[in-house]
């Protein structure tokens, strides 16, 4: 029953994460703002990805004033719009989502329940302690969006040749498990993900499914679940379980029955 | 499968799991941050930047600074560099000189003031020793009987070259390593490098 | 989408894109214009066949634009080339952002205003081989006195460029210059007198202020194949109509920006850069002389390398019996 058609907040979301792309690479010739997914500078005031509020201060064992306001900034907003960044802005989660379109197979379904996403606390506590421990920045350097932002500023600096071929390894390494499994990095791997969806509190903007509409027990329908890249089972989905959403809106498209509505407050 | 949509419930086999993912996952980061870094030592830093111990630690790989830069003085260092430095940024004297001693950013540092964690600050541009410049004389054009001085010539410190009979000669205490030089040498290959010599920072 | 179809897909956005990149690369691929620029022409302030050079003295009250004036009437004024509709370009030594290595402003402003008093219009360019042209322009006040006399600025690093033919150099066939310089039927020369530390080329006058309409790409190249030469190469196809020497402030002892900055109330104006660069360095060594500065380091002024090249090449006369010196004082 799963409706093939591209829904058209699809060519919206894909639109958006182009056009960031394209400005954030684009205004810095006429100095309007500076930087890259890892953080941003708007001349007078600055934004930090909130994944660096706790590396920063475990890698240099200090805090500076400095870190305060750009980083808090950006949690504030996590908070009430959860892991839109995920779904409408980072342009290697995009890319995830549509990796299946090289073969000929789609994305595995999803096996339902939380049990794909506990690894990413995993790899999020490894990335804090190696901070900590050893001053090993590793997530400013693996951060696949910081990357990708990152080749793109020194290509338009330096000329095409200045791209660093380990940036493209490093792409294409993420990239191999999405062809299979979809966001699979997101969800289960990605530390900035993962502080994301811990501050996802008031999470606006959620999926709520209108039960008496909603045919999945009686008819195994279940497409919301299917096509969502973030494996939430919507349908059951508790508060914990919602902060994972990316606000890609697929399930209010593809539900067959309308049962699914996005609401502010839920 | 047991249920357990309704709880933040997890086996103990999930939770050793977790536990055995999270150790392998520590473990390949201290074996990738012993990987040693020989090039490192020669990375020569934005004006502004902090001592190195303290500089990987505080820069977020943002590329902020290489877009504010001016004359695109800095580039981000690549993976030779090793792990610990790569994608930080760092000075290529051949793709821009930097400008903080006399030019664009001679009143304020463009990199410093962008930097949003404090990894460049803005500092007084009197205390600043970005690197020191060698000369290859097999490779100097005054050298091979060539007419040109052009290193003295767009040196903006006046006392860190001089010429003597129609050849530069570099006085490195004197030399505050913009990489001016370095930028405007007409040698191919160039006869000039920026190396990170006696450097002068500020502590984080 | 069946892996074949995506694969020849890409396959055939790969090969349209390479044919489009060659094809567009080939239209829009600089090529060599072999005419010469239209201001190069014969040396239009003569007298009985000798090239005319006005010095004009005044004191440190006298007033600059009045020496400008002055130094050009002497030789037969700015008319003799500039008339409505000629269109001028004002070429001023900037090299960088230091004090006093470049022109006063005031005589700049003041060249650009003549020029468009007489009809032409006129505009300021420069290359600058210290820094950013634009900041060193403004940092000068080149470009706010330039643009109150109602003169455009154009800063020639942000142009594209184009290349023309050196039918007479020695070591040069062809040179890298800027559409503003080409196109224009006027070009005027206004350096500062100056001393330069390296016996090549041992004064920076209106000669090497021709370095200023080539991009840095082609500095590097005549240091790599012989400065002096090249210099004068240069000359034979940019080879300023008038020269305007703005001697207020000499610099002495050493240059171009390391040296002193001697006063010396004076203004030259020449139609020929050679003979202004030989009798400019000839006032810069009894500048010297009678400051006390020792000159043996440096070549006699009739041993200029470049200039004599120069003179080789039939740009100027290095041959002071060709010269008429007109002096006007004005104390």
């Amino acid at each position: 029953m799963l409706k093939t058609k591209i829904g058209k907040f699809e060519l919206l979301r894909v639109f958006t994460v182009i056009f960031v792309v394209v400005f954030f690479v684009v205004a810095p010739i006429f100095g309007l703002v500076y930087g890259t997914t890892c953080a941003l500078n708007f001349g007078n005031f600055a934004l930090i990805s909130p994944l660096e509020l706790f590396l920063l201060p475990l890698g240099t064992k200090t805090f500076l004033l400095t870190w305060l306001v750009p980083s808090v900034t950006v949690i504030i907003a996590i908070i009430f719009f959860g892991r839109f960044f995920c779904g409408w802005i980072c342009p290697v989660g995009g890319l995830l989502e549509y990796s299946h379109l090289l073969t000929d197979k789609k994305p595995r379904k999803n096996v339902g329940g939380l049990y794909n996403n506990w690894e990413k606390y995993a790899v999020l506590f490894a990335v804090l302690l190696a901070a900590y421990l050893f001053d090993f920045s590793a997530p400013y350097l693996f951060s696949p969006p910081g990357s990708v932002y990152r080749a793109l500023v020194e290509i338009v600096t330096h000329g095409i040749m200045s791209i660093d071929l380990t940036v493209i390894l490093l792409f294409f390494a993420v990239d191999l498990l999405a062809i299979r499994y979809g966001r699979s990095w997101c969800n289960s791997l990605c530390p900035l993900g993962t502080v994301i969806s811990s501050f996802s509190f008031v999470n606006l903007f959620k999926p709520k499914v209108d039960q008496e509409k909603c045919i999945d027990f009686d008819f195994n329908c279940l497409n919301c679940e299917r096509v969502c890249p973030m494996r939430i089972p919507v349908t059951r989905a508790n508060r914990w379980m919602m902060m994972e959403c990316n606000k890609c809106l697929k399930c209010w498209d593809q539900c067959p029955v309308d049962a699914i509505k996005i609401e502010l407050f839920s | 499968m047991t249920e357990r949509l309704n709880s933040l419930h997890i086996t103990r086999r999930e939770f050793l799991k977790l536990i055995a993912e999270g150790a392998a996952a520590l473990g390949l980061f201290k074996i990738i941050s012993l990987i040693p870094s020989p090039a490192q030592t020669n990375l020569v830093r934005p004006p502004g930047a902090v001592v190195e111990e303290s500089f990987n630690a505080l820069c977020v790989r943002c590329g902020i600074c290489l877009e504010a830069c001016p004359t695109k003085a800095i580039v981000l260092a690549g993976y030779e560099e090793g792990l610990e430095a790569a994608n930080t940024p760092k000075i290529d004297a051949y793709s821009g000189p930097c400008e903080f001693y006399s030019g664009r950013c001679s009143r304020e540092m463009k990199c410093s003031k962008y930097c949003p964690t404090s990894a460049l600050r803005l500092v007084n541009k009197g205390q600043v020793k970005m690197g020191t410049v060698e000369l290859d004389q097999s490779k100097c054009l005054a050298f091979m009987g060539q007419e040109c001085v052009v290193c003295k010539e767009k040196c903006p410190v006046p006392t860190a070259i001089t010429s003597i009979n129609r050849r530069p000669v570099f006085h490195g205490e004197q030399c505050v390593g913009c990489g001016t030089c370095v930028y405007y040498c007409p040698a191919s290959p160039k006869a000039l490098t920026l190396k990170a010599t006696g450097v002068r920072r500020v502590s984080a | 989408m069946s892996r074949r179809k995506f694969i020849a897909t890409v396959g055939g956005v790969a090969v349209v894109a390479g044919v489009s990149g060659g094809i567009l690369y080939e239209v829009f691929r600089p090529k060599l214009i072999t005419e010469l620029p239209r201001h190069v022409a014969p040396n239009a302030y003569t007298q009985n066949g000798k090239s005319l050079l006005s010095i004009v003295k005044g004191t440190s009250d006298t007033n600059v634009e009045t020496m400008v004036r002055e130094a050009l009437d002497a030789i037969g004024g700015i008319d003799r080339v500039v008339s409505s509709g000629t269109r001028v370009v004002v070429k001023p030594a900037v090299l960088n952002n230091q004090p006093y290595v470049a022109p006063d402003p005031h005589v700049v402003a003041e060249v650009a205003r003549l020029a468009m008093e007489a009809g032409g219009t006129v505009v300021v360019a420069e290359c600058s081989g210290g820094g950013d042209t634009s900041y060193c322009m403004q940092v000068q006040g080149i470009t706010s006195a330039v643009q109150a006399v109602g003169a455009t600025v154009r800063y020639l690093n942000t142009e594209s460029q184009i290349q023309i033919a050196v039918p007479n150099g020695v070591t040069l066939h062809d040179v890298k210059t800027f559409p503003t310089i080409y196109d224009c039927d006027v070009l005027i020369s206004v350096p500062r007198l100056k001393r330069h530390f390296s016996p090549t080329p041992t004064v920076t006058i209106s000669l090497k202020n021709m370095m200023g309409v080539v991009p840095l790409s082609e500095m590097n190249r005549f240091h790599n194949m012989g400065l002096s030469q090249c210099i004068a190469d240069v000359n034979t196809v940019m080879k300023p109509n008038l020269t305007v020497v703005d001697a207020t402030y000499a610099m002495a002892r050493s240059g171009p920006d390391d040296g002193d900055p001697i006063e010396m109330d004076t203004i030259m104006a020449s139609g020929d850069p050679v003979a202004i660069d030989l009798i400019g360095a000839q006032k810069l060594m009894e500048l010297e002389q009678q400051h006390g500065i020792p000159t043996s380091d440096y070549p006699d002024y009739t041993n200029i390398a470049h200039i004599n090249a120069a003179a080789t090449l039939g740009v100027g006369t290095n041959n002071p019996d060709n010269i008429t010196i007109v002096e006007r004082n004005l104390s």
